[in-house]
């Protein structure tokens, strides 16, 4: 059974709907992650299901019971705020133990878990300081420890990390992570970080202005995007995108030609397409190789920018078909200046197609039969 | 002074100085004239500021011990001034805490719940409030002699009915505490509730700590305006015994005599208790414990 379910969930501030008909369900032990633009509703949906927010429509019940009406305190949840909502006339012992010291749990377990927690988060030497006197990123740290030190059914995560620099947010990070694997807990996390998103999920949700575009694993949603949102969406430097026409198609490829006039194959059941449809063809950044000459699959390109990471280069190209410039990811010792005319090949299951409602077509990849 | 400041500012600075002297002289010589008027022999109200002699006649009164004048006669203290002021301070502070209770409830309500007719309700508690206290005397005592009936405590020429009476104007009070709640972020609030904190442990443990400042300042100001009252006291009051210092000292002034030198005394000894609770009250007034919070 579901732990958390969310039944056609609509919000509305005022006469403007913000949340519209979200369905979704959280099993035991998931860690949900959600992602998505700025604004979208990630905090409001966390918002509702904390119960800081009254549900306009819509049905949400936690352990097989209706919650709609249930005010916060009784729907075992902690959660730590965007915005931290530390208390600022406590200090950080008893910001921590507010929590266990309401619950009136015995003296001896409160300092137990605090000291636990200050210990994961590095605060040892903070305990005495009023959230005033700290970073944000340890005040941030301050609002985990105060979600994490009970023993709720079900913790969540506004953008926890947001305020962390990089090593103390990958520490944290396996932190949460080894914490949801030894509670067996249930989460949910709102992050705006890739990273965290991929690494961290069981199942990932793709939001967009109010709406839930996918649910799924995140390599699903990786590899099988729903849409043209959630494929420019996951993934980082996002996916290209290059402007089509369907020449052939079949239920095993479809070819297309792009502005260009050069043809691309795509290994994508293409049955319900029409011919000469206009269609938008997208590739990641880390499928394409550089080549010589022109062949089938190849994007042709001028480079605009060239970015060395280090351990690999990020070309910006200027193409005929592509909407915004084409990014390619290619190892570092690649020789290539700035104005260069470059190829780059494409391996036909390494395409995705969205058709005219830039919804996906099913990809036909080689290591599913 | 961490910022520097050029030379030309020492002119500006003189000035400055030179206008708080003069205010502070403004604000003190009544002040100085009261305490000169109750140490001078005798019953006059002008003189000079500095007495040629002094006499504590008027305190001891005040402070109810008798003494002898010129002539040898025993002059008994002629009113309980220390009954009196007593009766304000003991009145006042009760008033003080029960108002401070009646106006952060009803803050709460009005600033963080939600309900019909909220803007009517605090709008028209304001509006009648503005109506003149003065103007509403016989009203006053005719309840309070009604009550009196049904709940001799209550009555006319009771502490208890002062009291009640005063609590009827919190609404001032009520607009001042809920600008302040309201200033506070609701998330940190909404924080305490998802740690398991009902509505009242939210409003006990989370929002009032972070209110003392404003509460302290409501605290003085009731305290204060209570010490102070005297048409509904005078009117409520009947008693020598029962009376305020603020009406008591009224006595001093009757028509035949005025008593200004005892009236003084009594005057200055009402100030002390204001005095005492401001000092008290202050190291709480201080800004700042709502910060660090919320992020932003
Ligand atoms: N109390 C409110 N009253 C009116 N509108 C609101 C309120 N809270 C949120 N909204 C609106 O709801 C939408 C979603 O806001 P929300 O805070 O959930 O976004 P978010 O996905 O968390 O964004 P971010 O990633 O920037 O935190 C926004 O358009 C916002 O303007
Ligand atoms: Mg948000």
């Amino acid at each position: 059974m579901a732990q958390v379910t969310l039944r056609n969930i609509c919000k509305s501030f005022g006469d403007i709907e913000t949340i519209h008909n979200v369905d979704l369900d959280i099993e035991k032990g998931d860690l949900c992650v959600f992602v998505g633009p700025s604004g979208c509703g990630k905090s409001t949906i966390l918002r509702l299901i904390a119960g800081l927010e009254e549900i306009t429509s819509g049905d949400l019940n936690m352990g097989g019971v209706r919650v709609n009406e249930l005010p916060p305190a009784e729907r075992s949840i902690s959660m730590v705020f965007q915005s931290y909502a530390l208390y600022p006339h406590m200090d950080v012992f008893r910001n921590m133990a507010f929590g266990l010291k309401i619950a009136k749990r015995p003296t001896s377990e409160i300092n137990e878990k605090v000291n636990w927690a200050s210990n994961i988060l590095g605060l040892n030497s903070y305990l005495d300081a009023k959230p005033k006197s700290l970073s944000g990123g340890q005040r941030q740290r301050v609002a985990i420890g105060r979600a994490i030190v009970r023993n709720p059914d079900l913790f969540l995560f506004d953008e926890p990390l947001s305020n962390l620099d990089a090593a103390l947010r990958v520490q944290t990070r396996m932190e949460i992570a080894q914490l949801h694997r030894k509670l067996g807990a249930t989460m949910v996390y709102v992050t705006h970080d890739q990273v965290e998103a991929m690494t961290l999920a069981t199942r990932m949700v793709v939001l967009r202005a109010g709406r839930v575009e996918q649910v799924g694993k995140p390599m699903d949603l990786f590899r099988r995007p729903c849409n043209k949102f959630v494929a420019g969406f996951i993934g980082s430097p996002k996916m290209n995108f290059l402007k089509v026409t369907l020449m052939r198609a079949n239920e095993k490829e479809a070819m297309v030609r792009d502005e260009d006039g050069t043809l691309h194959h795509v290994s994508v059941e293409a049955t319900k397409l029409s011919l000469g449809e206009k269609l938008t063809l997208g590739v990641r950044p880390e499928r394409l190789d550089l080549v010589d000459s022109a062949t089938d699959n190849t994007i042709k390109g001028c480079i605009l920018m060239v970015e060395r990471l280090g351990d690999q280069t990020l070309i910006h190209v200027k193409t005929s078909s592509s909407t915004d410039h084409c990014i390619a990811r290619i190892p570092a010792e690649s020789k290539v200046e700035l104005g260069d005319t470059v190829y780059l090949k494409v391996k036909s299951h390494h395409y995705h197609l969205f058709d005219k409602d830039e919804q996906a077509c099913h990809r036909l990849l080689p290591d599913e039969t | 002074m961490a910022i520097v400041t050029g030379k030309r500012n020492l002119l500006s600075h003189l000035a400055a100085h030179a206008g708080i002297l003069i205010f502070l002289a403004l604000v003190l010589f009544p002040f100085f004239m009261i305490i000169s008027i109750s140490l001078r022999p005798g019953n006059f109200a002008v003189g000079s500021l500095i007495p040629p002699e002094i006499s504590f006649e008027h305190w001891k009164l005040a402070l109810g011990i008798s003494y002898e004048d010129a002539h040898g006669n025993l002059i008994n203290p002629p009113f309980p001034v220390l009954t009196w002021l007593w009766n304000s301070v003991k009145i006042a502070t009760i008033t003080a805490f029960l108002i401070l209770a009646l106006s952060t409830t009803s803050a709460y309500a009005f600033a963080r719940m939600k309900f019909r007719f909220k803007g009517a309700v605090l709008n028209s508690i304001l509006l009648l409030q503005m109506f003149p206290a003065a103007l509403t005397l016989i009203a006053i005592f005719s309840i309070f002699d009604t009550l009196g009936e049904y709940i001799p405590w209550l009555g006319v020429d009771t502490h208890g009915g002062l009291i009640l009476s005063y609590l009827g104007g919190i609404a001032l009070h009520v607009w001042t505490i809920k600008g302040y709640f309201e200033s506070i972020p609701v998330d940190i609030e909404e924080a305490a509730s998802v740690d398991g904190a009902n509505t009242f442990q939210t409003f006990l443990y989370v929002l009032l700590p972070m209110a003392v400042p404003i509460l302290m300042v409501v605290f003085v100001l009731a305290f204060i305006g209570t010490l102070i009252e005297y048409p509904v006291a005078s009117i409520l009051l009947h008693q020598e015994d029962n009376l305020t210092l603020a009406v008591g000292s009224k006595l001093f002034l009757y028509e035949q005599n005025y008593l200004w030198g005892d009236f003084a005394a009594a005057a200055v000894l009402s100030g002390l208790p204001i005095t005492a609770v401001f000092l008290l009250a202050q190291k709480w007034i201080v800004s700042g414990l709502t910060v660090g919070g919320s992020k932003g």
